[in-house]
């Protein structure tokens, strides 16, 4: 027995030790193994940005390419193309100082400051690929014609070059079970301030304030919103909203920013990037009671480098925090693990997903447009247990239109914002050999057809202009579907210029960097931590502190940008 | 078992000696070979002495003094982007402590957190006193405790951290609810009331480890006599302890005690494992608040941390000296010192 | 042992202390188990099981979770222009690497500091041990961003070795203990090798070293459960030599949707904590059974 015994220590040490040892496996991650093509094919390897968006869009774009060049010489005495993706998580920081040694030569990378890149020699020129008519593929267009203004204004330089291609379009907001609300009759009924008793009943005309629209009966303004929460969990047992615990602050902020940009519309959200224009949104200091009055309904504020500060006190910055303030201070209007920890955003999406097949319903998720392609192998995971009605091309979800802050703004066109700042670009120390065959993929990614690919596959969208045919639609789930009308039926904001001000302080107004305020002298940043630590803590003190907090370090942060009176 | 499990240590550190054995004698055979050198002995030991002395001399001044200093230097200096070089700048980061110190309530939570922790701190001295004396006494099932005590100071603490997270995020608010009905309870990290009482429950309860083989070890040189010389006077069981054990080990309670005070604002509490970044400001310590400013410092914002730090330093200093000086002078034993 | 040395004792022993603590200890260790084995079932459960089922037994015990946890537990660094993945033997290996070398380069050190400072009394001798115990009560705060700096400038940052020399200082209270332990060592041994023609090199290695080795051992442990659970400092100080709580650090905060599960990431703890528990369970006489370590009274 002791024998025995020590032969079982031993053999367990020795399993101990090996597994240290023995078992160290290393590769280079996803489909690239770093293998190259047999000798007559052309290899490139392009690094991915492996994050909600997958890359499984990026796999048929690649099946693609290969076919359509496989009689193509890039290289002398080669013919054809072989491409590995190096699929990772690298964020930008790290990027920007391995990507000068990595084996790639294509990159789709997101969060990252685009002039910053240039300033350090990391992107190549693709001017040439920006700028070419696709007529090679059947188009009329060049990339450079699929930009809205702001984005070329941006993605263009002073010397009149392109350095990357804007990838995915990345913003936040609210989804809904379109499901549930049609079954609980969760829906507004016209002409009146109550909820619809039956599906026969007429919804209110929504947000868009037009009948007969995909936002009928959802609700139109703030108010209506949480009337319908108080609903769900006063008188349904549902459970009105769930975010994910573990970044908490960071999905909230998310929304606050959707509300604000969809409050104040592309214009005056450009502001906050440019310093310039007339701002009719700036209102004095909120009161106790939450009321407030425009500084200068008439005329407007000039905005201009010196006193861009002001536009920390536009309305819909308030009036977000407040939606926020109020939603966050009702425990009954989210689920209990909202705050916690623990609590994954894969967990968040997989309760919600389980929410109503396992009888606890959850109305709303608050996450990004790509939530349900990260959610892919959740919703399969739920549809395999509870059933096939379950899966993702069964289940309705839907993209929330934003309700409005008030009455007077119902009707105005909703604003989204990208806030994923992603990019595709070359890097500049590309070997030259392979330049022809980067560009040509770079370019290959951006046609129609790749666009709509990209979105027919992952139900997301590129931050590109393009439509999708009726063909298209069809092969969009339910909430893809939603989401490609949103982005149809909105302006979209893209927030960076190609001012200097702006540019040489990329970081500075970076979306999370801009909630810093002065209350009662001690510097908040977290709106969200601010309103949970007390009840009492208002919206109207977290909002007029910013504007304070602001302009006491504008002038010694900025003066170098300001023009002469 | 034992006595296979114990040769087998035996060995263990029969082979570390026999190395070194060997190894020096393997140094040694060159110089034996050679002719008498014409050095003294007295040069000889002075020689062997400097040689040996060198590296860990260098080590000292390069990674304690040089370190130091260098944070000593950052603390008066400013990040100048164009030039890509530290200029030296006076007082202005101290200026920026102060208003740090006076604007935000965060930093100044985060002080008086790091303090309360200690408190805390030792206050769970006694228990893990009478845990150390139980073991030390052989009471009953004291070798299973002895090893459940010391367990969690094994394993590593990020693994502990995620056990005890989803434990006390998920699994006591469920077993709350069954209970009691209501399954809206929150989490007691994420309940705010409860968020602190449950950080010090955990770094309590699995931190008794290494003070227990701190005190155990010093409970084992307490000469038997003495504990003989006890009991023929009647000493209980807690007498013992209070009369006799603490005084005899006062210089080991005293070091803790000591070394605590000067690790007071080093603390992190274990809260970086639990949030990342995203702890509740009201509940940080000062460790944890300069660490996670380190972590995400750019190279701007590295003097403004030194300045800090130094600022702490003069702080928690005397401090130190303070309560060792008072350690000293109420030392049970000081008399036959 | 006389009658009243027996009643005494007897007394001594039927203190109310005792059964208190005992009772407290025995609660507070049927926690700890009740702790880990809520982990241990969890980490058996898909996680649609976890979230519906938290206190039962797994519906469907997924062996796989452990398998797919071990082949997934990895973090992508950067080497040679490649983007690589290390996994868990590779953390595992970088981990022991770096707690054995950190562990024996900050124990032979005050080690061999030590036994100078005991057996060569020269002035330096006695300033050495003066300053390194007003170092020891002298906090420094914040330094942290100056290491990272000279680490960097010095080529040690991102290395293993690199860690070995910054570990590799007297400046702990383990100098005062082996200083202690030395003094204790009678002169007459290294006299007596001295004159049969001993060099100072035999006589450190092969008599006074030898002498300390139960008290090296034991320190170099302690402080080995140190490094072991350390994942800051790998993290800022050699992040492409990721060890294992650096790794299960990571893992913790990683956003794969399959393995952004509360079972995973409970299998992925207990994987990390089984190789060290398993040396525990053999060796735990050794390792807390012997300290005679004392204070630092002086």
């Amino acid at each position: 027995m002791g024998k025995m015994k020590k032969t079982i220590e031993l053999a367990l040490l020795s399993t101990v030790l090996a597994s240290c040892g023995g078992l160290s496996t290393s590769s280079a991650s996803g489909s690239g193994s770093g293998s190259t093509a047999p000798g007559d094919l052309s290899t490139l390897y392009v690094s991915n940005f492996n994050g909600g968006f997958g890359d499984s869009w990026l796999k048929k774009a690649i099946s693609r390419f290969e076919k359509d060049n496989q009689n193509v010489s890039f290289e002398s005495g080669k013919k054809g193309v072989h491409i590995e993706i190096q699929d990772n998580k690298t964020d930008a920081i790290t990027l920007e100082s391995t990507l000068k040694d990595s084996l790639s030569d294509v990159f789709f990378a997101e969060g990252l400051y685009y002039y910053d890149y240039i300033a350090q020699n990391l992107l190549l020129d693709v001017s040439d690929i920006v700028e070419e008519k696709l007529t090679g593929y059947g188009e009329t267009r060049s990339i450079a014609d699929k930009m809205t203004s702001e984005q070329r204004s941006f993605y263009q330089t002073t010397d009149g070059k392109y350095y990357g291609i804007p990838h995915y379009s990345g913003f936040s907001g609210l989804i809904y079970d379109v499901d549930l609300f049609d079954e609980d009759n969760l829906y507004f009924a016209d002409g009146s301030s109550s909820f619809i008793t039956s599906s026969s009943d007429k919804k209110s005309a929504g947000p868009d304030g037009i009948s007969g629209t995909l936002d009928d009966g959802l609700p139109s303004t703030y108010d209506q919103f949480f009337q319908l929460c108080s609903h769900m969990a006063g008188d349904l047992g549902i459970t009105p909203l769930i975010w994910n615990g573990q970044y908490s602050n960071t999905y909230l902020e998310n929304l606050i920013y959707a509300l604000m940009g969809d409050y104040e519309g592309l214009g005056n959200m450009m502001m906050n990037y440019t310093f310039s224009g007339i701002s009719k949104n700036i209102i004095n200091p909120v009161n106790s009671d939450g009321e407030y009055t425009f500084a200068d309904s008439a005329r407007g504020v000039q905005i201009q480098p010196n006193n861009a500060y002001e536009l920390y006190a536009n309305a819909g910055r308030y009036e977000a925090l407040n939606f926020l303030k109020k939603l966050v201070s009702k425990s009954d209007y989210y689920y209990n693990l909202s705050f916690s920890p623990s609590f994954l955003h894969t967990e968040a999406q997989l309760a919600y997903l389980e929410s109503r097949p396992k009888g606890q319903p959850i109305a709303m998720l608050s996450d990004g447009c790509w939530w349900e392609e990260e959610a892919d192998a959740n919703i399969q995971q739920i549809a395999d247990f509870y059933g096939e009605q379950y899966s993702r091309m069964n289940r309705h979800f839907g993209w929330m239109p934003l309700p409005k802050a008030n009455q007077g703004k119902v009707g105005q066109k909703p604003t989204l914002v990208d806030t994923l700042n992603s990019l595709g670009f070359i890097k500049a120390n590309a070997t030259p050999s392979k330049i022809p065959l980067a560009k040509k993929f770079l370019q290959y990614v951006s046609t129609d057809e790749s666009l709509r690919e990209f979105t027919t596959t992952t139900n997301t969208l590129k931050a590109l202009d393009y439509k999708l045919t009726n063909e298209d639609l069809a092969k969009l789930s339910p909430f893809g579907a939603t989401i490609y009308e949103a982005k149809c039926s909105s302006d979209m904001v893209y927030p960076y210029s190609n001012v200097p001000m702006y540019i040489d302080n990329v970081s500075y107004f970076n979306m999370y960097e801009s909630f810093a305020s002065s209350v009662g002298g001690t510097l908040q940043k977290r709106p969200i931590q601010y309103f949970r630590a007390n009840q009492a803590n208002s919206a109207a003190d977290y909002f007029n502190g910013m504007r304070t907090y602001r302009e006491s370090v504008w002038s010694n942060t900025f003066s170098e940008y300001f023009v002469n009176a | 078992m034992k006595e296979k499990i114990a040769q087998t240590s035996r060995k263990i550190s029969d082979s570390i000696g026999w190395f070194f054995y060997s190894f020096g004698n393997l140094l040694h055979r060159p110089f034996a070979q050679r002719k008498p050198s014409r050095m003294n002995e007295k040069t000889k030991r002075l020689v062997f002495y400097i040689l040996l002395m060198a590296y860990p001399v260098v080590q000292f001044l390069i990674f304690y003094i040089v370190v130091n200093a260098n944070s000593l230097l950052l603390a008066f200096e400013s990040y100048d982007r164009s030039a890509n070089r530290y200029l030296f700048v006076g007082w202005a980061n101290f200026e920026n402590f102060a208003t740090l110190f006076q604007s935000d309530s965060t930093f100044r939570d985060s002080l008086k957190n790091s303090a309360l922790v200690w408190l805390i701190g030792l206050a769970s001295i006694p228990l893990n006193l009478v845990f150390s004396f139980y073991i030390y006494k052989k009471k009953p099932v004291s070798g299973f405790f002895k090893v459940m005590l010391f367990l969690p100071s094994i394993v590593p603490s990020i693994a502990l951290v995620v056990i005890y997270l989803f434990f006390v995020e998920r699994a006591v608010p469920s077993l709350l609810g069954s209970l009691t009905g209501n399954s809206h309870i929150e989490g007691l990290l994420t309940n705010s009331s409860t968020l602190f009482g449950t950080l010090v429950f955990f770094n309590i309860a699995f931190g008794f480890g290494s003070g227990m083989l701190l005190f155990l070890g010093a409970m084992n040189q307490v000469s038997p006599e003495v504990i003989e010389a006890a009991h023929l006077d009647g000493a209980t069981g807690l007498r013992e302890l209070v009369s006799i054990i603490l005084p005899n080990i006062y210089g080991t309670i005293s070091s803790f005690l000591v070394l605590g005070v000067a690790g007071i604002f080093a603390e992190q509490y274990c809260l970086y494992s639990f949030f990342g970044n995203a702890a509740d400001p009201r509940y940080i310590t000062v460790g944890y608040y300069l660490f996670t400013q380190t972590a995400s410092a750019s190279l701007a914002e590295y003097p403004k941390i030194a300045a800090i730090g130094l600022a702490l330093t003069l702080i928690a200093a005397p401090l130190t000296f303070l309560a060792k000086g008072l350690l000293q002078r109420v030392d049970p034993l000081e008399d036959k010192r | 042992m006389n009658r009243v040395m027996k009643r005494n004792k007897i007394n001594s022993d039927r203190s109310w202390i005792f059964p208190v603590t005992g009772v407290v200890l025995a609660l507070y260790s049927l926690l700890l188990v009740l702790f880990f084995i809520w982990a241990l079932l969890s980490s058996f459960k898909a996680n649609l099981d976890f979230s519906n089922n938290l206190f039962g037994w797994p519906r469907k015990w997924m062996f796989s979770n452990y398998r797919v946890a071990f082949e997934n537990f990895f973090i992508q660094v950067q080497e040679k222009g490649h983007l690589r993945n290390v996994y868990m033997g590779e953390m595992f290996l970088n981990s022991i690497l770096y707690t054995v070398g950190s562990s024996f380069a900050a124990t032979v050190i005050p080690c061999i500091v030590g036994y100078l400072t005991a057996k060569f009394p020269y002035r330096f001798s006695r300033w050495l041990i003066n300053i390194t115990i007003i170092c020891l009560i002298i906090p420094i705060i914040g330094s942290l961003p100056s290491q990272l700096q000279i680490s960097k400038t010095m080529g040690l940052y991102d290395q293993l070795w690199g860690m070995w020399i910054m570990k590799a200082n007297f400046m702990s209270m383990y100098l005062l203990i082996f200083n202690s332990a030395f003094k204790a060592i009678p002169d007459a041994y290294s006299e007596a090798a001295r004159i049969d023609g001993a060099s100072e090199t035999k006589v450190l290695l092969s008599i006074a070293l030898p002498l300390v080795r139960s008290l090296f051992f034991t320190i170099m442990l302690i402080q080995a459960i140190g490094f072991w659970n350390d994942y800051q400092t790998p993290m800022l100080f050699m992040p492409d030599r990721p060890t294992v709580a650096y790794g299960l650090y990571v893992f913790n905060q990683g956003t794969i949707t399959q393995l952004n599960t509360v079972p995973f990431k409970l299998t992925a703890a207990l994987e990390m904590m089984a190789p060290i528990l398993i040396i525990f369970i053999l060796f735990n006489k050794k390792i807390i059974g012997n300290v005679t370590m004392g204070g630092l009274k002086q």
